[in-house]
């Protein structure tokens, strides 16, 4: 799951970026300013973003604007320190899906984060079952056969990723669009490599290789 | 003391007034009928007073006087109620009379002091007696064949007073029912008349908060006379609006300036505390936590010091102090602060000048001018302070090299929480309030401050204060 912070208080965008790593397993981008975070918001293919309303060069409402005026069903959690029912009634108005307003509890804005996109993958239910293999995205537990079992980061990030889109195939261009942020160094055979290492923790046929087309988790498909 | 009511005010005016008139109205006609019935009777006796003088000339017997005396004084209206005697001026016995001497009447037409009697062919009008059994009579002596002889003749005026009396009475109900009905013709006018105001009040009741700005009351229908009225209400009303405005936008601001640098603190000590860190980490978390706590402290100081500002219009503790001295004391200070980061403060020509004000808010002013000076000037930059005397007054003008402050954003520069950035970005701390807080105490000082800026020149801030002849 990747997520964008535009924020223009530096430190509380990188507080919150590590707090969404650490505890959430996301890849998180930053942005400080209004024109820039609308260009990232609009170029990658983001789970969530998590938007200030008082920006340099351009407010974050216009951003919401622009977002929702060319389609983009990308949920938008809107952080700030306005903390009137107008403008929390007109940032929803503009077609944001949740609201906080500063100072928040990072735990709170974690649970929200996580309920935004699991809403958005339509997941109502935290705990995702496949086979043999349960996966609980509210605490990142992963079981498998009844068994817990502790994955890195980068493992539960794809399998997390896979589990949400299960049945569906998923291009690998998807998948590192989606697990990667602007900062980390990308190789092109690491799906290969993380997959294969899935595979032989949760058995060959968990994720099967569409050819051409990328890979599916679960499902009838190929 | 609740007044009366103004229906009650009018309606009592308006009676009073109508009271007046209706009375001095009645007074008059009273009179006149009054004298006009009297004239009458004063005609008709006289006219048998002149009959009675003719017979008199006729020389007719005793017997055949009294026939004749009789019949001019009996009317068919009044029956016999007039009342007679006919005398020879030099006797007391009657030629005729209507009443035996002996008999109540007899008694008092014979007792009119003889004295008294008039001149021959002007006959004298009197009244006698009380008004209900009063009467009108004439005295008439008059030179007849048979010598000088008095002839008096009453008229009971019980009639005119009768008369009186039911027009008296015609008046007064006439009267009453007119200042009645004036009364309640007042307070139906009052009712009447107030009828827009109770509808403004009604219309007035309505305005919320939310359409303050919105309502001129224009549509509200009410005579010419109370326009002005709620013309003065609507401009009342937007000027609340305005205050409203300010209010909630200094309430606004301050609350993203206070819940900003909390938001930090508490996002870096969440972030910090959700596990186990190493000793550097908890350092730097406790730093940027400091900082934001600074921020904070800050920024609750500057708006304490506007708040109180606000209560007191004056200023207190007012010296007359040395301004040179003040500011060469913390270009001093300033300077040390600069030096870390390279720049430098330095002080031009300072004229020995001395200015009376509140010591503790001038080193506020040039303290903010100052931290400005050298916060938005490029690193390692010079800050200069020079004092210069202009006629009565003195000008402090604190100049940096920066000059990055755009056209369009000068004339906002000493509204509270305005930043040139809109970002309100803290990298280089401050939350907007320093320039008003400066403005403020300028202006508590009798003074002007104004700001220039421009790539080439930098930017110039001058505070002009009133100073003290030497």
């Amino acid at each position: 799951m990747r997520v964008l912070i535009v924020e223009d208080e530096e430190r509380l965008a990188r507080n919150i970026a590590r707090v969404l790593k650490e505890q959430a397993s996301f890849a998180v981008d930053i942005s400080t300013d209004g024109e820039d975070g609308r260009h990232m918001a609009l170029s990658s293919p983001y789970d969530l973003v998590i938007l200030d309303l008082m920006l340099p060069k351009l407010n974050g409402l216009e951003i919401l604007r622009d977002l929702r005026s060319k389609g983009r069903r990308t949920p938008v959690l809107i952080l700030t320190a306005l903390g009137k029912t107008d403008d929390i009634v007109r940032g929803l108005d503009f077609g944001c899906d949740d609201y906080l307003t500063k100072p928040f509890d990072m735990g709170e804005l974690v649970a929200r984060c996580k309920a935004l996109i699991r809403r958005a993958y339509d997941r109502p239910d935290p705990v995702i079952a496949q086979g043999d293999l349960r996966i609980n995205t509210a605490s990142r537990a992963v079981s498998f056969r009844g068994k817990t079992v502790f994955l890195p980061a980068m493992e539960y990030r794809l399998l997390e990723y896979l589990a949400m889109r299960a049945g569906e195939v998923v291009s690998k261009t998807d998948i590192i669009e989606h697990l990667y942020d602007y900062a980390a160094e990308r190789f092109s055979n690491v799906v290969e490599v993380y997959v294969s290492s899935l595979r032989k923790r949760f058995g060959p046929d968990l994720i099967r290789t569409v050819k051409g087309q990328g890979y599916i988790l679960g499902g009838t498909a190929g | 003391m609740n007044p009366l009511p103004l229906k009650w005010r009018i309606s009592l005016l308006l009676s009073l007034v109508l009271l007046a008139v209706i009375s001095t109205i009645s007074i008059v006609a009273y009179l006149k009928v009054e004298r006009s019935l009297v004239d009458n009777i004063d005609q008709t006796i006289r006219a048998m007073a002149d009959a009675i003088r003719v017979e008199l000339n006729e020389s007719k017997g005793k017997n055949e006087l009294e026939t004749e005396v009789r019949a001019i004084t009996g009317s068919t209206k009044y029956g016999r109620s007039i009342r007679y005697r006919v005398w020879r001026h030099d006797q007391q016995a009657d030629l005729t009379a209507s009443d035996p001497p002996d008999s109540k009447y007899g008694l008092w037409l014979r007792a009119l002091p003889r004295d008294s009697a008039p001149e021959v062919g002007r006959p004298a009008f009197f009244d006698v007696g009380e008004r209900r059994e009063g009467f009108r009579a004439i005295w008439m002596h008059c030179a007849t064949t048979q010598g000088h002889v008095n002839v008096v003749v009453a008229q009971p005026t019980h009639q005119v007073f009768q008369e009186m009396q039911r027009f008296l009475r015609m008046l007064l109900i006439l009267g009453a029912s007119m200042v009645a009905g004036s009364a309640v013709l007042g307070i139906l006018i009052v009712l009447w008349a107030i009828r827009p105001i109770g509808r403004s009040a009604e219309r007035l009741r309505r305005i919320t908060r939310m359409d303050l700005g919105s309502e001129d009351l224009h549509d509200i229908r009410v005579p010419y006379e109370l326009r002005p009225f709620l013309n003065a209400v609507a401009d009342m009303l937007a000027r609340m609006d305005k205050v409203f405005q300010q209010q909630e936008r200094f309430t606004a601001n301050a609350s993203h300036e206070l819940r900003t640098p909390l938001a930090l603190a508490k996002s870096t000590l969440q972030a910090t505390r959700s596990r186990d860190r190493d000793l550097q980490e908890y350092r730097t978390a406790i730093d940027e936590t400091l900082k934001d706590l600074d921020r904070m402290d800050r920024l609750i100081n500057q708006m304490l010091v506007l708040a109180r500002m606000d209560e007191t219009d004056g200023m207190s503790q007012v010296t007359d102090l040395s301004l040179d001295g003040l500011l060469l004391e913390l270009a001093e200070t300033f300077h040390v602060r600069a030096s870390q980061a390279g720049g430098n403060v330095v002080c031009g020509n300072l004229a020995p000048t001395r200015v009376r004000g509140n010591e503790g808010q001038l080193v506020q002013l040039f303290s903010n001018l100052l931290d400005n000076a050298i916060k938005h000037g490029p690193p390692g930059g010079t800050v200069r302070v020079t004092l210069e005397h202009a006629d009565r007054a003195c000008a402090v003008c604190v100049h940096d090299e920066g000059g990055n402050i755009p056209a369009e954003a000068l004339p906002h520069l000493f509204e509270r929480f305005y930043r040139v950035d809109s970002s309100r970005n803290r990298a280089t701390g401050g939350a907007g309030l320093g320039l008003t807080i400066a403005h403020e105490i300028t202006s508590r000082h009798g003074g002007k401050i104004e700001i220039s800026s421009s790539q080439a020149e930098g930017t110039r801030v001058t505070v002009r204060l009133p100073r003290l002849s030497e």
